[in-house]
């Protein structure tokens, strides 16, 4: 189950077409909760019992990052469609066999890389397919977020690079799968800096020099120990040969240098908050994507077709990245 | 049920909640930090005629409580609309210790309030399995304390918290919390959603009425979930005597004028409005365009 799992289960449970059937979690008192106020839901301590249960034809998997890759397989091997969390893996291999897996198999498979379903990013998206901007030159990807900002060690799974834990895995991956999402498939790393505030085992900060499809360049810079951002933030400048696109989770900034009539936008910089884009969701909880991931996944289970979402394919794009990302900066 | 408030006066632009702008509620945390800066606009609101307050139960809320105590002769016949909890405290702690031992901590970290000390020795774990609606109440009990001798009318359930819960479908929680609320109290339960039509078709379905449902209501849509059509269904065919609802972010963020807002919110059948603002001028043109049925 895990803190995503509570999260989710709230959010799916709502969907008229799914039926919620059964549990894994390693918590007695989780279990005991289920037991109680769940009767029509079947508990187990152990996942693979779950899946070898015959009582689901997919699976939400949020498990600690480590577990997913032997997860996934499982439930792949018994023919499960799933939507396993983010990081996907801990290795770039592992991802792979999993994405070739599931394809062979025809099953759906979607990561929880949930900016794809951001309404701001897709608007991003909109515009730079229509090539309102021009050629894409350059990228500024920033990832920001306080989440650790006191020397106080890390436990559990996440204080270990090994286990998926660190800014890069935990942050990083968002915006590296956002720029998958917007751009394709990364093509070279330049060069990369992990770097430490706080954290002993674990970078705080990661930088990256990236280059994708037609010579456009990206610089990363994730940084989880930004202690002035209340809230984590997430900021991506596209510096085209027609214009500039500045977006955040607020909202975006178009520059023009000539008006583009085909879609509307005028020269020069036009604003546009967030709340001014259409962003409908059947239910919310957590923001309207994370519902929309969630019901974009069901549905393609339901229609048995592919996902609108981050499949496991795109995912180990973003994971050979990762280690890429990784490797270079250990091989200076 | 007791007739809420037509008016009541929202906290959101004193702890840094801007849905447009990181930077503006920067600015305005910042402008905030300073209690008499809170009361001065508080006292503005009172000037334009409010006489009601919805404030959620965060980490200023109780030094904001303290103060209100300290000075009844002048804010004495002021109507109460807490809000609770206060979901970023849980949501850090439970990052750090896990959900159980986050709720232990709060409820037995400088509460030595009757029942909560009887129950230390037996461990919230084992508490949360027995009896979880215990657990709830003691929750509530201790979220609710700040606003101890102050005239509240209800109390409301945030969203972030009813929402995830409304999605798991289990209705002794709802039932619970309502009845907890009204007995122990004697005011109004209340519900704070972004999904009204769903939370509502649910509270009807589980047979649990006399509650005043807050959620945003505006004329862009925004935060109306499933659609703006669905919750102009459900507000034309409410029966306000089971359910009396308030409409938040009326002005949806600044993305329509004022005057627009107010006039869609006067046309439904709504029973409330809260609202935020921080310059007297807009406090009042608010209050003066609020024109319910």
């Amino acid at each position: 189950m895990g803190r995503m799992g509570l999260t989710h289960y709230s959010i799916i449970n709502t969907h008229p077409a799914v039926e919620m059937t059964a549990i894994a979690d390693t918590s007695s008192t989780m279990l005991n909760m289920i037991k109680k106020y769940l009767p029509n839901v079947k508990m187990f301590e152990d996942y693979k019992d779950l899946l070898r249960s015959g009582l689901v034809d997919a699976v939400i998997i949020c498990t600690p990052s480590i577990l997913h890759y032997e997860a996934c397989k499982l439930a792949g091997e018994l023919g499960i469609s799933v939507f396993c969390e983010k990081p996907f893996t801990t290795s770039t291999q592992q991802s792979v066999e999993l994405a070739d897996m599931f394809e062979q198999k025809g099953l759906v498979n979607q990561v929880g890389y949930v900016y794809r379903f951001d309404v701001v990013f897709n608007k991003v998206k909109e515009y730079l397919d229509a090539g309102l901007i021009g050629k894409v030159v350059h990228v500024n990807a920033d990832s920001l977020s306080a989440t650790v900002s006191s020397a106080k060690p890390a436990k559990g799974w996440r204080a270990k690079r090994e286990n998926g834990g660190g800014c890069t895995y935990e942050m990083g991956s968002h915006v590296f799968d956002l720029m998958d999402y917007l751009l394709g498939k990364p093509q070279k790393v330049y060069g990369s800096l992990l770097n430490n505030v706080y954290s002993e085992s674990v970078e705080d900060i990661c930088s990256a020099e990236v280059q994708y499809a037609g010579g456009t360049t990206c610089s990363f810079h994730i940084n989880w120990s930004d202690y002035t951002y209340r809230k984590p933030m997430l900021k991506l400048d596209f510096h085209g040969t027609k214009g500039k696109i500045q977006a955040d989770l607020y909202g975006l900034k178009v520059y023009l240098r000539e008006a583009n009539q085909s879609i509307g936008l005028p020269e020069g910089w036009t604003t546009t908050p967030m709340n001014m884009l259409p962003d409908p969701a059947p239910f919310y909880v957590r923001g309207t994507s994370f519902t929309n991931q969630l019901y974009a996944f069901a549905d393609a289970v339901l229609e048995g077709r592919k996902t609108t979402g981050c499949t496991f394919r795109a995912a180990s794009e973003t994971q050979e990245l990762i280690h890429t990302i990784f490797s270079n900066n250990e091989n200076k | 049920m007791e007739r809420i408030d037509k008016i009541v006066f929202g906290d959101n632009q004193f702890f840094g909640i801007n849905h447009r702008s990181q930077e503006k509620a920067e600015e305005m945390l910042k402008r905030f930090g300073n209690i008499d800066n809170i009361f001065e606009v508080y006292d503005n609101a009172f000037d334009c005629g409010v006489k009601a307050v919805m404030l959620n139960s965060n980490e200023h809320a109780v030094a904001i409580c303290d103060r209100f105590r300290a000075n009844k002769s002048k804010y004495g016949d002021l109507t109460w609309y807490p809000s609770i909890p206060y979901p970023h405290k849980y949501a850090n702690m439970v990052n750090e210790l896990g959900i159980f031992p986050a709720v232990s901590e709060v409820l037995f970290k400088g509460n030595s309030a009757g029942g909560v000390l009887g129950m230390i020795g037996k461990g919230a774990s084992a508490l949360f399995t027995k009896d979880a609606m215990k657990m709830m109440e003691m929750l509530i009990d201790v979220e609710y304390k700040m606003f101890h001798d102050l005239d509240v009318k209800v109390l409301f359930l945030q969203n972030v918290v009813a929402d995830l819960v409304l999605g798991y479908d289990i209705k002794e929680v709802f039932e619970h919390y309502c009845e907890y609320v009204r007995k122990k109290y004697h005011i109004l339960p209340g519900i704070i959603t972004l999904n009204m039509p769903y939370l509502k078709n649910k509270l009807e379905q589980w047979g649990i009425d006399e509650v005043v449902i807050c959620s945003s209501i505006n004329a862009a849509g925004f935060n109306m979930y499933p659609s703006k059509e669905e919750y102009e269904r459900v507000i034309a065919e409410n029966d306000p005597s089971k359910y009396q609802l308030m409409a938040m972010n009326v002005l949806a963020s600044g993305s329509i004028s004022p005057e627009q807002s107010f006039d869609y919110i006067n046309k439904q059948n709504i029973q409330s409005v809260v609202f935020g603002a921080s310059s007297k001028g807009h406090i009042k043109s608010s209050v003066d365009m609020i024109d319910l049925k």
